[in-house]
């Protein structure tokens, strides 16, 4: 699995950009942390790997046109990264102060558990982002062409997971 | 596979997740692109014709070693990552979650010969000021940060500890009063484990210990050196 470099803006951002960037940080916060709670399956790691994110963008937030764009680059980024040591180690750091997560989320971990990382952070950033595959391909940092197939074998498994 | 149902299970799962903002500590982040603004060309410009004039007449020299600055410098930050593999994030945060108004007040590097090899590591002191620093503040808050460091090296902490590096998949809690958190996790990463903690920034850092290959006798030496100043 490759890891892409945030070295350019991603995907397109979904609203209009903020004018400051707390205001942006305020709008996106939680939509961030959720997103990448499901790529990553743990609330805790998403906090911090949206929060690097976050300076990332607030970095170069003056040369950014597009801070919704590269902010979903930044995680995609980071949320790779965690699922490669993850898998690497099979172990998941447990926050003993965070509270226990809801059945709901553990199952959709579960199920999302059945992906690749790069298919379970596709199908985030398409069915919880809402993002098109042109901006699936930015965030991920592939060709828009790899974006189909990637999200047909990712909704294959999850279908034979579901039972369809 | 209905897909409209993927994306309201999706929302649903997720629905109870509340995210603490931590605003400041971004913006209290350093390293920051600076405006590139009409402002900025007119002070390089004008920065500029100094040096040339300055040049021109010998009036000094353009690079002054008694010039110094008590600033961050993102070569500090540099200095301290581990260029290790699936290791450098962490390692940058806790300089980057600094928090507003605290000043790099030196930077040491350090060398030395171990049974195991040559080493290196390197030290970063913040405080609120140079000046509060010098003076020997009693309020300065000094608390000391080991970013990385190698389980190995961590010898004799852990054999305090009464415990066995973790096996590849086990994470271990330890006590750790150095840090904010007091508590640090051993993550075993790629070819070792690290001593993790990088959700452990707390207000009161002041010091920095970043041990790229830091001994564990050079960095007790610096724990203790760090937690007995004023």
């Amino acid at each position: 699995m490759s890891v892409v470099e945030p070295t350019s803006e991603g995907a397109a951002v979904p609203s209009a950009r903020p004018s400051t960037f707390p205001a942006f940080y305020e709008e996106r916060l939680a939509v961030t942390v959720r997103q990448v709670a499901l790529m990553v399956g743990s609330a805790a790691a998403a906090e911090d790997i949206a929060h690097d994110a976050f300076i990332e963008v607030y970095r170069r937030w003056d040369e950014l046109a597009n801070p919704g764009g590269y902010l979903y680059r930044c995680v995609s980024n980071g949320a790779l990264r965690h699922l490669k040591r993850g898998n690497r180690h099979g172990g998941e750091l447990v926050d003993l102060a965070a509270p226990a997560p809801s059945l709901d989320f553990l199952e959709v971990v579960d199920l999302l558990g059945h992906l690749t990382p790069r298919q379970r952070v596709a199908v985030v950033l398409k069915h919880y982002g809402d993002l098109t595959e042109q901006q699936i391909a930015d965030a991920l940092g592939c060709r828009p062409g790899s974006v189909g197939p990637l999200l047909t074998r990712a909704h294959a498994a999850l279908r034979e997971e579901w039972g369809e | 596979m209905n897909e409209q149902l993927l994306r309201e299970r999706l929302h649903a799962a997720t629905a109870d997740i509340h995210p603490v903002p931590r605003l400041d500590e971004i913006l209290a982040a350093p390293g920051r692109s600076p405006r590139r603004g009409p402002a900025v060309l007119a002070i390089a410009a004008a920065l500029l014709v100094v040096a040339a004039v300055a040049a021109v007449l010998a009036l000094r020299p353009a690079s002054d070693p008694s010039v110094v600055t008590d600033q961050p410098s993102t070569t500090t930050t540099s200095a301290v990552v581990d260029d290790r593999p699936a290791a450098g994030d962490a390692a940058r945060v806790p300089i980057e979650l600094l928090p507003a108004g605290f000043e790099l007040i030196d930077e040491t590097e350090g060398r030395a010969e171990f049974p195991s090899g040559s080493r290196t590591y390197t030290v970063l002191r913040f405080a609120e000021s140079a000046s509060s620093y010098d003076a020997g503040d009693p309020a300065l808050r000094v608390a000391v940060l080991p970013t990385r460091v190698w389980v190995s090296e961590m010898a004799s902490a852990v054999a305090a500890l009464e415990r066995p590096a973790p096996q590849p998949g086990e994470i271990v809690r330890l006590d750790a009063p150095w840090l904010p958190t007091g508590t640090a996790d051993l993550l075993p990463v790629d070819d070792g484990p690290w001593l993790h903690y990088s959700r452990s920034i707390g207000p009161d850092l002041l010091l920095l210990v970043s041990g790229r290959d830091l001994d564990d006798d050079t960095l007790e030496a610096i724990v203790a050196q760090a937690t007995t100043s004023p």
